[in-house]
């Protein structure tokens, strides 16, 4: 658990998968997360600015605004931890790593050990 | 052979000096020949003349020129080497004379010799590079040798016969060979180019002037590089482009299968695999660049799609894989406690995902299955409209809320097909429609019964996004899947309907407008073909 009650870790999911969102939703709110979420790419970049959180878990494969697309604009205004979500090959992970995302999960994944990175990005990031 | 010689005699040189006329005023070898005996028979005041030669297989000495005898009663005898006083000739090549020619026992013909009245005679063979090719004989009507300077005429002109068989045959051989040359050019599906050394287009065949879009008198005498597209060697340094076939020449060796681009006159860019080969003067010096160059873009396009396929098909996999371990490994988590609802509701989407699965492994079976012929049809005659009732309750929860209308006529829907085959195509136009469409509109199906010829006609209506003018043509192609579908689809479910339909002898069509749903539909014969 990632703790203390007074001030939860905010993790905004971005995923267009009904279903694949929900687990996500699932497990970060058993694991003491705040969790926002966001179907396509705008959405998220609205949740962003109002709130910026202390991870962002990516899905690149997003309707409306592209996963790179949103990735170039947080990026750009934030250093939080980033930890992508993806089902492409090679080429793809080469193209998303000039956004310097902190760590990549391939689906299908693991969701503990998506647990696990998740949270030693958001304890590495604060203790910073 | 003999060199021919000029000779002091006036006569002679007057004869000679009309030889020369005659070798250089017709190609026309028959003609040559005769020409040439007419001129003999003159100066070596004889009566009759006849010129054999070998036929092409050797086998026989056929009558190319006769003077004073009647063709007919001379082809009448067929002689061979070896046969007859020409066969003889033929074989031994030593000149001959005599004075009697209606009793000379090597004659088979005697009796011709008596009806014409033959008598002194004189004969040489025709020999081209010390091989016998033919034989000439003049002879008199009367009892008067044939002098040794006749016999020495004879045999010049055997000399100059035999340059103008030489000529003939090689003139033969190179409008034969042009001939085969000109028609490989011509009928190839190979695009052909010839330049000289100077890069400049001398000919090229319909199948590059398909391909580049410049006609052949357009190119002719053009820079090579204007016509198909290729880098001088000042612009060379941007690669790819590099091949210009004088380049090639530098080297001074032929090359094979380089994979290339052509750039047509309207500027796009082809894919050729080119050979190149190099001709030379007998000097040593380059004379043409002969280039081939094959079409390789359908190939190309081909290995693209392949490979975007497998992309696809990998990603599509993935998808229902992620949420089946996202599923268990939740179930699985010591930190995530679920209700027994939840986890009921997690299982029946684990049971989807596995069927979803299970459904596109099934897609890529029957397309392969399909493409080699294999896929076994089970006809039989039965109502669409009780699949369609069943394909209706196990589907509506796939519909996501979506209202399944039904439009189907009361006295029923009787076919002639397989009907799982029928149920898969139901099933994959169904699924598309809900893809495409929001869940707040419904999707329709409507059947209906058609007549002359008998069919049923099976309409999938939806109020989604619908398919784009461009895409429309192409939407039942293997592997053909839009921008907007690239993420969701491997391009393998309406290929699977059409060649399904089609199998069952009906067909299968949709009428689309971007933004105004989409109507797919497709007819099935009612009765068996024959019946």
């Amino acid at each position: 658990m990632v703790e203390s009650q007074d001030q939860k870790p905010c993790v905004l999911i971005v995923e267009d998968e009904d279903e694949l969102r929900e687990i996500l939703e699932i497990n970060f709110a058993s694991a003491g997360y705040h969790v926002t979420s966001a179907g396509d790419g705008v959405e998220a970049w609205q949740h962003f600015e109002q709130k910026v959180p202390d991870l962002l878990l990516l899905d690149l494969n997003l309707p409306r605004m592209s996963g790179f697309r949103l990735l170039e604009l947080i990026r750009s205004e934030s250093e939080i931890p980033i930890l992508v979500l993806t089902a492409y090959d090679f080429a793809e992970a080469e193209e998303v790593a000039q956004y310097h995302p902190d760590a990549f999960i391939t689906k299908p994944f693991d969701v503990q050990q998506l647990m696990l990175a998740a949270n030693r990005l958001v304890v590495q990031s604060s203790a910073q | 052979m003999n060199a021919p010689l000029v000779p002091s005699d006036p006569q002679l040189a007057q004869a000679f000096f009309q030889l020369g006329q005659i070798l250089t005023s017709t190609a026309d070898l028959h003609s040559m020949l005769g020409a040439m005996v007419d001129l003999t028979l003159d100066i070596v005041d004889a009566d009759v003349a006849l010129l054999r030669l070998l036929d092409r297989e050797g086998e026989h000495l056929d009558v190319a020129i006769a003077r004073g005898l009647p063709r007919d009663v001379l082809d009448q005898v067929r002689l061979g080497p070896g046969q007859g006083l020409a066969g003889r000739l033929l074989v031994d090549g030593t000149p001959m004379r005599g004075l009697n020619l209606q009793h000379d026992p090597r004659m088979l013909q005697r009796s011709l010799a008596q009806r014409y009245d033959l008598q002194s005679f004189a004969g040489v063979a025709i020999q081209l590079h010390a091989q016998p090719v033919g034989v000439w004989f003049v002879v008199r009507q009367r009892r008067e040798l044939f002098e040794d300077k006749a016999l020495n005429t004879l045999l010049s002109i055997a000399d100059y016969m035999s340059l103008a068989i030489e000529r003939n045959q090689l003139i033969d051989t190179i409008i034969r060979d042009k001939h085969e040359s000109e028609t490989v050019l011509q009928a190839s599906a190979n695009g052909i180019l010839v330049v000289d050394s100077h890069g400049r287009v001398v000919d090229m065949n319909p199948a590059l002037s398909k391909l580049t879009g410049w006609t052949h008198r357009e190119a002719r005498g053009q820079p090579c590089c204007d016509v198909i597209g290729c880098h001088t060697k000042e612009q060379a340094d941007s690669a790819e482009f590099e091949i210009c076939p004088l380049r090639v020449a530098e080297d001074g060796q032929d090359r094979a299968f380089l994979q290339y681009r052509i750039r047509t006159r309207e500027g796009e860019s082809i894919p050729v695999e080119a050979s190149y080969g190099l001709v030379h003067d007998q000097d040593g010096s380059l004379r043409r660049v002969v280039m081939v160059f094959r079409d390789i873009s359908q190939q190309e396009e081909l290995s693209r799609m392949r490979a975007e396929f497998v992309a696809n098909v990998s990603h599509e996999l993935r998808t229902p894989l992620a949420l089946i371990k996202g599923y268990a490994t939740t179930m699985l988590s010591p930190e995530v406690a679920l209700d027994a609802a939840q986890t009921r509701r997690f299982l029946t989407n684990v049971n989807s995902a596995a069927d979803r699965l299970g459904r596109m492994i099934d897609d890529l079976l029957c397309a392969s299955r399909l493409d080699s012929d294999m896929l076994q049809l089970e006809y039989q005659h039965f109502n669409l409209m009780f699949i369609i009732q069943q394909i209706l309750v196990w589907f509506e929860p796939l519909a996501q809320g979506r209202i399944l209308e039904v439009d189907l006529p009361s006295e029923g829907l009787q076919v002639w097909a397989d009907p799982e085959r029928v149920e898969q195509v139901l099933v994959n136009l169904l699924t598309n429609a809900v893809k495409h469409s929001p869940s707040d509109r419904p999707v329709r199906i409507a059947g209906q019964r058609v007549s002359d010829p008998p069919q049923v006609l099976v309409h999938i209506i939806d109020e989604g996004e619908g398919i784009a003018a461009r895409h429309l043509p192409h939407i039942f192609d293997r592997f053909y899947v839009t921008e907007k579908s690239k993420k969701s689809a491997i391009g393998l479910g309406l290929y699977i309907c059409r060649e399904l339909v089609e199998a069952m002898g009906g067909q299968i069509w949709a009428i689309s407008e971007e933004g105004q749903g989409s109507t797919f539909s497709f007819s099935l014969p009612v009765q068996a073909p024959g019946d």
